[in-house]
């Protein structure tokens, strides 16, 4: 086996060009139509579609709001767009999503990955949230 | 549960760098002695015992010493459950892109309404 990243990938063929289907995913308007079809439906939706501009996007549904809140670290229209992905699906970390884009005729081929990698961000953080108990741990302990 | 999420915490920060990815493959492999990891990732020892530390309090490591000698081992197991982690996403993106497939079509429908013609 290899050590690699878990991740996920999902391929699609979609019936737009690139640039429709990049659009869709930035759009507040457009991700509030299609992000929560089905059971549930998007209270709302809030894009700064600027590298290291936020998004949030709540989601309503039986079981109440779920809030999908990321920072997008790579926009490249129509090809290629990254952004961090943190919800309480994901247990309130940071994962990493990529969306990838190429045209197959009057078609868009749609390559989805979503890896369960903390972003160098989120690692530092974390890294530095261990730290920060383990001091306090051995503040206490020297204490007693 | 709260254990569990605490573990693959562990699991993901000690992951996400690139060169304990690396050391994990090469551990993937086989056994390996920790000079050997030093060698042949030209690395300080000092750096990768530091690595390797890592990998260790995340439970992807087994470490067996004999005389002055570490072996390490690959422990596959968070990795793997890492991984169903992941995995358990993957009908919510299906979903989602089921969704932008019927709102790309509707918005396709609308427009061949309007003009015809197009590219």
């Amino acid at each position: 086996m290899t050590a690699s990243v878990p991740s996920l990938r999902v391929v699609r063929r979609l019936a737009a060009r690139p640039e429709e289907v990049f659009d869709a995913w930035i759009d507040a308007e457009s991700l509030r139509a299609w992000m929560c079809a089905g059971a549930t439906h998007v209270a709302s939706a809030e894009v700064d579609p600027r590298v290291g501009g936020k998004f949030r996007i709540v989601m309503r549904g039986a079981q109440g709001d779920v809030e999908h809140t990321g920072r997008y670290r790579e926009i490249r229209r129509p090809e290629r767009l990254v952004f961090t992905w943190a919800s309480n699906h994901t247990g309130g970390r940071e994962t990493l999503v990529t969306v990838e884009l190429r045209s197959r005729g009057a078609d868009t081929e749609l390559t989805l990955t979503h890896e369960g990698l903390p972003d160098d961000e989120a690692c530092r953080r974390h890294e530095a949230g261990w730290t920060s108990i383990v001091e306090k741990l051995a503040a206490a302990l020297a204490a007693k | 549960m709260v254990e569990h999420s605490r573990e693959l915490n562990r699991t993901l920060v000690a992951i996400a760098d690139p060169t304990r990815r690396v050391l994990l493959s090469r551990l993937a492999l086989g056994a390996a002695r920790v000079t050997d990891l030093a060698a042949r990732f030209d690395m300080s020892l000092n750096a990768v015992s530091k690595h390797l530390r890592v990998l260790e309090g995340a439970g992807l490591l087994r470490r067996e010493v004999r005389g002055r000698e570490h072996r390490l081992s690959l422990e596959a197991r968070p990795l793997r459950e890492a991984s169903e982690w992941i995995a358990a996403y993957r009908p919510f993106w299906e979903e989602r892109l089921d969704a932008l497939d019927a709102f790309l079509r509707k918005k396709r429908r609308r427009r061949r309404c309007g003009r015809r013609g197009r590219p």
